[in-house]
């Protein structure tokens, strides 16, 4: 049937690339087929070192993300409809600056202090705001799930304050869209290259550029391992999620 | 009370987007006007009529614009296939799709390079195979065409995520109801169905455009930011490595920005219009 | 010569039957409706009827010829669905414009069909609306004319009303008659709800798990059930087990009750469909099921009441308002039949 064999050419184009770098980081010169450079690329100090940081990044800005969001989606959603639709305009707001463009605003407005524009924990800013559209929406879609007003009413009515509130109550209400947005983020900016490349900071996706430059096959087996995370945390996102709402993400 | 709660439970957030998002878009337009010793100049607007910038332009609209056609048509035609009666196949392309746009960017680029670079899996079997020399015949991965192979690898999932929506709501008694009234498929598929999926599918175009335009990774990681588009020539200005002033990166993002601004302006407006209806 | 011929349609998914030897004709100008329980395959008749369905076996006939390799599209058959079936992105005319324009009526025969369309259905000052801006009711009425703009040869409907509120249903559903019989058009309606099915048609087809359980007018369906099924399918009853007595009797634990002549053998165990709007209420002591009043219910018009036999059985009994005013829960009675009617049928185990 026509259906099929269209289906089959765009899963030919969409699987090829996958298996042509997974061939490619097996070569190992002339006919042999190895891990080697998977072993090379693994047991390089600069892999585990720029994977190390993008991981710490990753956390630190989904700790940045949750601690901004989670109080503001909770007003809105509880007392504020007027700060939803704010919230809707703002998470729109990343895709009209894109990273490219709001690097340079990023660069030129802030000059210091030096202890936080020389290290990578300038980036956070950067990586929240791109992750921001996605951790909005998968934090959104959870509050709206959970009788937020109910639990919040029985809550204060017993005598809880709105930290105790938002701890015992409203977190573990919504712990599936946390986690949501958490990998969500984790998947962007272990794969983020503008505003690292720019600003010239060695995360991981800048060192599998490197790498690009000098080993493809070790390139290529990088990009497979990336592969690979990003379909992990999909696959996590999609058990987790009871809708299986999805949404993109990533650097261009 | 209650604006103390809302500053206390939205502040936090909102601080944060004016000092990291919307005061960094308005200095971009104020580095942009900057002269660099506090005044105004408009020569860096100015100079973006200059050729080189205006190549990059063209490159960029002609990039962006041919990977929004093929990738709207081709992401159209995907959500058509895949949202069959069978939910497994819906599953799975939306799961993939996910995987395909944050692929995007420095792996994207590697493994196509591994696919159909100089020494490419794909290139060398086609032309020990079938006897076709890519390379030969003037094709490269890192020229203009090359480049939209690479782009349609995120242009088709994101069309299609856009216009599942609207493809799976188009119900079957529709169809029926044409066809008990005497319509043939061709008929039902003009009349009925171009109508209904020709809003979103603009919609959806439109933003591929600005997907398309504002992509810097992939572009960069495949060509070493050798090529003249727009958000690499930022970077370059951004990064110091040419000639021109900071000024000029900046006057080159606001140009961008702008252009973002009236396109997901255009998404949103129709998206708008569009959702009156379909929504039952 | 019958307008509509169904010979020996049926439908197989897999190894079961969805519907199986199917046979009816269909008068012109006929109002015939598919009464059964969701799954008795009535949908799939439907289908089939209008070609979006293959039988696995049978034919469809239409005047004559065999349409059952016909395409939908040219069998010149309007259908009329439950839900959602209007164009969205066209207004309310443009909706019954398509069939037209597809029929090549020329523009002024399209504004003057529309016109006598419009006002059939009566939503003159609609005509300019989308589908979301009307109500269901009237997104059902614009359906309905929009199958019926290019003259098709018999009109199909798939529960139309199923999907209105109850009060809205019952005022389409006279609309519906009114127009149906105006227009002279031979009608198939499927419908799940027995007061739509009895009110709606000239003749009733009972359907069950596939089969046709019973054709007949909605009288006969009501006062002459076919089968057990049909008898407690349509209208209310209650049933009442016991042993075949003499004299056409029910013997019981709680008494004997004259029903509606039958031929079981003596001591047989039967069940019977007795209608509440039959059965009376005396004082204890008369002829009668010995029985005590568990519930009563103020229905509006009526008062129904449930009477406890003293074997364990309970029956509904329908009374006037005033004559119930007499009762009180708990009470002892007797319950009477003096009617005679209610069908029996041998009880399987």
């Amino acid at each position: 049937m026509i259906r099929r064999l269209l289906l089959a050419l765009f899963g030919l184009y969409f699987l090829l690339p996958l298996l042509a770098t997974a061939v490619y980081s097996l070569w190992a010169g002339g006919n042999r087929y190895d891990l080697s450079a998977y072993a090379r690329i693994l047991a390089e100090p600069q892999f585990r070192s720029t994977f190390t940081l993008s991981l710490i990044l990753a956390v630190e800005t989904v700790a940045l993300s949750l601690l901004l969001l989670i109080p503001a989606v909770f007003w809105a959603n509880l007392r504020w409809p007027g700060l939803r639709t704010a919230l809707e305009v703002v998470s729109v707001l990343p895709f009209v600056v894109p990273p490219i463009a709001l690097v340079g605003g990023l660069t030129a407005l802030y000059k210091g202090p030096a202890w936080w524009i020389g290290t990578p924990q300038f980036l956070i800013v950067g990586y929240t705001v791109l992750a921001l559209p996605y951790t909005y929406r998968a934090l959104d879609v959870g509050m709206r799930s959970i009788d937020l007003k109910t639990l919040s009413e029985a809550a204060l009515s017993l005598g809880s304050g709105w930290l105790g509130l938002l701890l015992r109550v409203v977190v573990p209400g919504i712990l599936p869209s946390m986690l949501s947005a958490a990998l969500l983020t984790l998947a962007i900016v272990m794969g983020e290259f503008t505003f690292a490349n720019v600003l010239l900071f060695n995360t991981f996706a800048v060192f599998i550029n490197y790498v690009g430059q000098t080993q493809g096959t070790g390139a290529a087996a990088l990009s497979l391992l990336s592969f690979g995370l990003t379909w992990l945390a999909m696959i996590a996102i999609l058990r987790g999620s009871r809708q299986g709402q999805l949404s993109l993400g990533g650097g261009r | 009370m209650d604006g103390l709660n809302r500053l206390l439970f939205s502040g936090p957030l909102l601080l944060f987007v004016g000092a990291f998002l919307l005061l960094p878009s308005l200095q971009i337009g104020a580095s942009a006007l900057s002269d660099g010793h506090g005044g105004l100049t408009l020569r860096y607007i100015e100079a973006l009529g200059q050729p080189q910038y205006r190549t990059a332009f063209q490159n960029s609209v002609l990039l962006s614009g041919t990977t929004a056609l093929l990738g709207g048509l081709l992401g159209t035609l995907l959500a058509f296939l895949a949202s069959g009666r069978r939910g497994w196949l819906a599953e799975a392309v939306t799961a993939f799709s996910g995987v395909a746009a944050n692929f995007a960017g420095v792996p994207l680029a590697f493994a196509f390079i591994a696919t159909l670079g100089t020494t490419g899996l794909l290139t060398q079997f086609l032309k020990q195979a079938l006897g076709l020399d890519l390379y030969g015949s003037g094709f490269s991965l890192f020229s203009y065409w090359g480049l939209v192979v690479v782009y349609l690898y995120f242009q088709i999932p994101l069309m299609f995520l856009v216009m599942t929506p609207a493809v799976a709501g188009l119900r079957r008694e529709w169809r029926e109801a044409a066809e008990g009234l005497g319509a043939t498929p061709f008929q039902y598929w003009t009349r009925v169905v171009l109508p209904l999926i020709l809003p979103p599918a603009l919609a959806g175009t439109i933003l591929l455009f600005g997907n398309a335009f504002s992509a810097y990774a992939t572009p960069y990681a495949l060509t070493s930011g050798a090529l003249p588009l727009i958000p690499l020539q930022i970077g370059s200005a951004l990064q110091g490595n040419v000639a021109a002033d900071p000024q000029q990166g900046a006057a080159l993002a606001l140009g961008m920005v702008a252009l973002m601004l009236v396109s997901l302006g255009l998404y949103f407006a129709l998206e708008r219009r569009n959702s009156r209806w379909r929504q039952r | 010569m019958a307008t509509l011929r169904l010979e020996g349609l049926g439908r197989r998914f897999g190894s079961v039957w969805a519907l199986a030897a199917f046979d009816l004709e269909i008068g012109s100008g006929e109002l015939v409706t598919l009464l059964g329980p969701s799954g008795c395959g009535k949908t799939t008749l439907l289908r089939i009827v209008a070609g979006f369905e293959q039988p696995s076996a049978g034919r469809v006939w239409l005047e004559g010829e065999d349409i059952t390799a016909t395409p939908p599209n040219r069998r010149r058959m309007g259908m009329v669905f439950q839900a959602y079936s209007l164009f969205p992105n066209m207004t309310a005319e443009d909706n019954v414009r398509f069939g037209l324009r597809l029929r090549g009526l020329s523009r002024a025969e399209q504004e003057q069909r529309l016109a006598e369309l419009f006002k059939l259905i009566g939503l003159e000052e609609a005509r300019r609306r989308y589908p979301h801006q009307l109500s269901g009711g009237q997104q059902q009425r614009v359906a309905l004319a929009r199958a019926l703009g290019p003259q098709p040869k018999v009109l199909l409907m798939d529960e139309p009303l199923s999907a209105l509120d109850a009060q809205v249903r019952q005022s389409l559903r006279d609309e519906i008659r009114r127009i149906q019989q105006a227009e002279k058009i031979t009608t198939l309606f499927v419908t799940h709800d027995q007061e739509e099915a009895l009110t709606l048609a000239d003749r009733v087809v009972v359907m069950n798990r596939g089969r046709i359980e019973q054709v007949g007018s909605p009288q006969e369906v009501y006062l002459n059930p076919a089968t057990a099924f049909v008898a407690g399918f349509v209208g209310v009853s209650s049933i009442l087990e016991g042993a075949w007595a003499t004299g056409h009797r029910v013997q019981t634990g709680a008494g004997s009750l004259p029903v509606a002549p039958a031929e079981h053998s003596i001591g047989a165990k039967v069940r019977v469909f007795l209608r509440p709007e039959n059965l009376r209420l005396a004082r204890p002591g008369e002829e009668g099921l010995e029985a005590r009043l568990e519930v009563i219910t103020f229905m509006g018009s009526f008062v129904r009441l449930q009477a406890r036999l003293c074997d364990g059985q309970s029956l509904w009994v329908d009374e006037g308002l005033e004559k119930a005013l007499q009762w009180r829960v708990g009470d002892p009675v007797s319950v009477t039949n003096p009617s005679r009617k209610g069908s029996s049928w041998i009880s399987r185990p």
